[in-house]
């Protein structure tokens, strides 16, 4: 581990012998603060800016009438190996924090740029051999006086948020059986929460709890039950459970009224669902769980016997929406399998489903009454069997990760998705062994595209239960989004552009070129009465399999007001060492 | 045998690549030498390469259609390839698991 501090007055020494004030004053975020960040318009304290995951700013001083005036006011280079950004910032007392490839942690000043510190984890030689989809990361929790990073070497690490030593860190799990963190931890109360990933790699997929200023383990749930335990009955009488998949791999959501961690779980491993027949629980699910104890209070499985890659791990979004004149507090995903999913989150009821791409094919149709789905058999591998082509979506989703945004004044939730299918192939049995470390999925696969337009981004009126409006792109979408209370729509594309749409139609209204392409998420915030908007660009990831442009590593920052912001992007104690200041002779 | 120890060497080695040439004879005269298993090497690579390689070629080059000789490869297999997001599967792959690899992509157009 290394940090790079701007400045040395700080230093361990000095902190040793007298103490350090906490850098600029920040006061320690409290778990009010994090329960009422819906309310705190000016910051963004958490990965989906409230429990809720609405990603709906409160601010409204960038509009559809003035964004053409959108203009950047500072960058900043995030440097290193350039493997790829996906994360989503944090604001709090005049700071960003956000994470980098290969879980390096930034600290800045809000309104320049200029950073404070950066904390760089080590890793062991070999780790880039066993990591599924590039060295990303996707984003911090903060409270009280700690930054929270999961690394790629699954360990969680508690960062001191003033100058970026670290407070505590805990192993997770052992990073050469291929598991590892990207998603960002979530902090309720005095409990830190972290998922892992590795369900392309057969690990039995778990969500584990953490005092949140010890790190003291506090419990972990499995997500694929061990025999003789609930849901044990939907898997085979076998060992497929111990490597049964169902990672949580992103990030929850919490409901303070019910008291409820929502957490979701990825896809069961190996693909091909004839090796591991029933619906296999807890896999492609949404539960929901009693933070206090990790005891599933409810499931939601929205791809049973999963065969084709369809995570359900997005997070939900968490609304009050109005469905057939009735009140429905609701749990609403965008899932991989192409469906957009409304639950009613006090008991995981199915309310309704809709589809959000064309042509979906691997079912024949859903339940009406529970959203159950009906395989097609027709677009389902099976083992040592013939290729299986034309496969709607494809395994990349429907929705994958990145996150959507819901406007309440509209009622709108804003999603990401992408037109293509896929073929593949599922190995004979005996040609599939679990090793750890290496790839246990057992299929072979090619995706496809279909169309010269492949993203849309697609404003879903819940309560009308249809697509208000489209906006297509001709790459895959792979950006989180950013509703705004002025009316706007922000994203990213594999491109490189930043985009504002407009909330109510989907009309593009403005764009940047950043660089590189876009796979991180948008937020925005407000410092003496100035709103920010803020996006991380830089090809990386899942898209960095299909296309082929610069790589990058740029945090951008936009205002409507104000010039370029006046600021340093270079080392005073470098220069003055390497090329020190001396008087002519 | 014989790659365990061109690989360790490679491994010790932090500077230029070794030269192909210098152990190809050996290893040609290498009567202890494993015969490569395409079938292995099959396996092996749509369990570790074929993420990044794909069917043929993809985020990563074609290795179907690699100009490589085997000496080459197993070395950038071994010790990566430094500037790109090509890893070191030296910690997790043998020499030998890498020849297999070799053969099995010298063997055919695509992955499948």
């Amino acid at each position: 581990m290394r940090i790079v501090k701007r400045s040395l007055l700080c230093s361990a020494l000095f902190a040793a012998a007298v103490g350090c004030p906490a850098s600029g004053s920040a006061a320690p975020v409290t778990a009010d603060d994090l329960r009422n960040a819906d309310e705190n318009s000016g910051e963004w304290l958490l990965y989906g800016r409230s429990y809720d995951n609405q990603r709906f700013s409160p601010l409204d001083q960038i509009t559809p009438e003035n964004v053409a005036k959108l203009h950047p006011v500072w960058t900043l280079s995030t440097g290193g190996q350039l493997g790829g950004l996906e994360s989503t910032p944090l604001s709090r007392d005049g700071k960003l924090y956000f994470s980098a490839d290969y879980s390096r942690v930034f600290a800045v000043d809000a309104r320049t740029g200029v950073v404070d510190w950066v904390y760089e984890p080590k890793y062991e030689e070999g780790l880039n051999a066993v990591i599924c989809c590039g060295p990303v990361n996707r984003g911090l929790a903060i409270a009280g006086d700690l930054v929270y990073v999961g690394t790629l070497d699954a360990r969680l690490v508690a960062l001191n948020r003033a100058d970026g030593s670290v407070a505590w860190e805990q192993k997770v799990d052992d990073w050469k059986k291929g598991v590892s963190i990207t998603g960002a931890p979530l902090v309720v109360g005095d409990t830190v929460f972290t998922g892992t990933a590795g369900g392309e790699f057969g690990v039995r997929g778990y969500l584990k709890a953490f005092d949140a200023k010890t790190g003291a383990p506090k419990w972990t749930t499995y997500t694929v039950p061990a025999p003789g335990e609930p849901g044990s009955d939907t898997w085979p009488k076998d060992d497929s459970w111990k490597t049964g998949g169902g990672p949580t791999w992103l990030t929850g959501a919490y409901d303070a009224e019910a008291d409820t961690l929502f957490w979701g779980t990825g896809n069961p491993a190996p693909w091909a669902s004839d090796t591991r027949p029933g619906d296999n629980l807890y896999t492609d699910s949404l539960l929901a769980l009693d933070p206090a104890t990790g005891k599933i209070k409810w499931h939601y499985q929205y791809t049973p016997n999963d065969s084709w890659d369809y995570d359900g791990v997005n997070a939900p979004i968490l609304a009050d929406v109005t469905i057939d004149g009735a009140t429905v507090k609701a749990a609403l995903q965008s899932n991989r399998n192409g469906f957009f999913y409304v639950l009613d989150r006090t008991n995981g009821k199915f309310v309704y489903a809709l589809p959000t791409i064309p042509d979906i094919n691997w079912t024949t149709g859903l339940d009406p009454a529970t959203g159950r789905p009906t395989p097609n058999p027709e677009k389902t591998p099976t083992s040592g069997g013939e290729k299986v082509t034309g496969i709607i979506p494809g395994l990349e989703g429907g929705t994958n990760w990145f996150p959507p945004a819901y406007s309440p004044d509209l009622g709108y939730a804003f999603v990401a998705t992408n037109n293509w299918g896929m073929e593949l192939t599922a190995w004979k049995r005996d040609k599939l062994k679990y090793e750890p470390g290496a790839w246990y999925i057992g299929v072979d696969y090619q995706m496809y595209r279909h169309e010269p337009l492949t993203g849309y981004v697609k404003a879903i009126d819940v309560a009308q239960k249809k697509i208000a409006w489209e906006a297509p792109n001709p790459l895959p979408l792979f950006a989180g989004l950013l509703a705004t209370k002025g009316g706007l729509v922000f994203t990213g594309d594999q491109r490189g552009y930043f985009i504002a749409l407009d909330a109510k139609t989907g009309k593009e209204l403005w764009k940047f070129q950043t660089g590189s392409g876009i796979n991180a998420s948008p937020i925005a915030y407000e410092i003496d009465g100035k709103q920010y908007v803020a996006i991380l660009s830089g090809l990386g990831g899942d898209p960095s399999f299909y296309y082929s442009s610069p790589k990058g590593g740029m945090l951008w920052v936009f205002s409507v007001e104000g010039g370029v912001e006046e600021s340093d992007r270079y080392s005073a104690a470098v220069i003055e060492s390497a090329l020190p200041m001396k008087p002519k002779q | 045998l014989k790659r365990a120890f061109l690989a360790v060497a490679i491994l010790l080695a932090t500077a230029a690549p070794t030269p192909a040439e210098d152990a190809a004879p050996a290893a040609a005269e290498d009567s202890s030498k494993a015969a490569v298993n395409i079938e292995e090497g099959d396996r092996i690579y749509n369990t570790r390469c074929v993420l990044c390689h794909g069917k043929a070629g993809g985020r990563g080059p074609n290795l179907f259609a690699t100009s490589l000789s085997e000496e080459q490869f197993v070395e950038i297999a071994i010790n990566g390839r430094k500037g790109t997001q090509m890893p070191a599967f030296g910690y997790v792959l043998s020499p030998d698991d890498i020849a297999d690899v070799y053969a099995f992509v010298k063997s055919r157009e695509s992955a499948f």
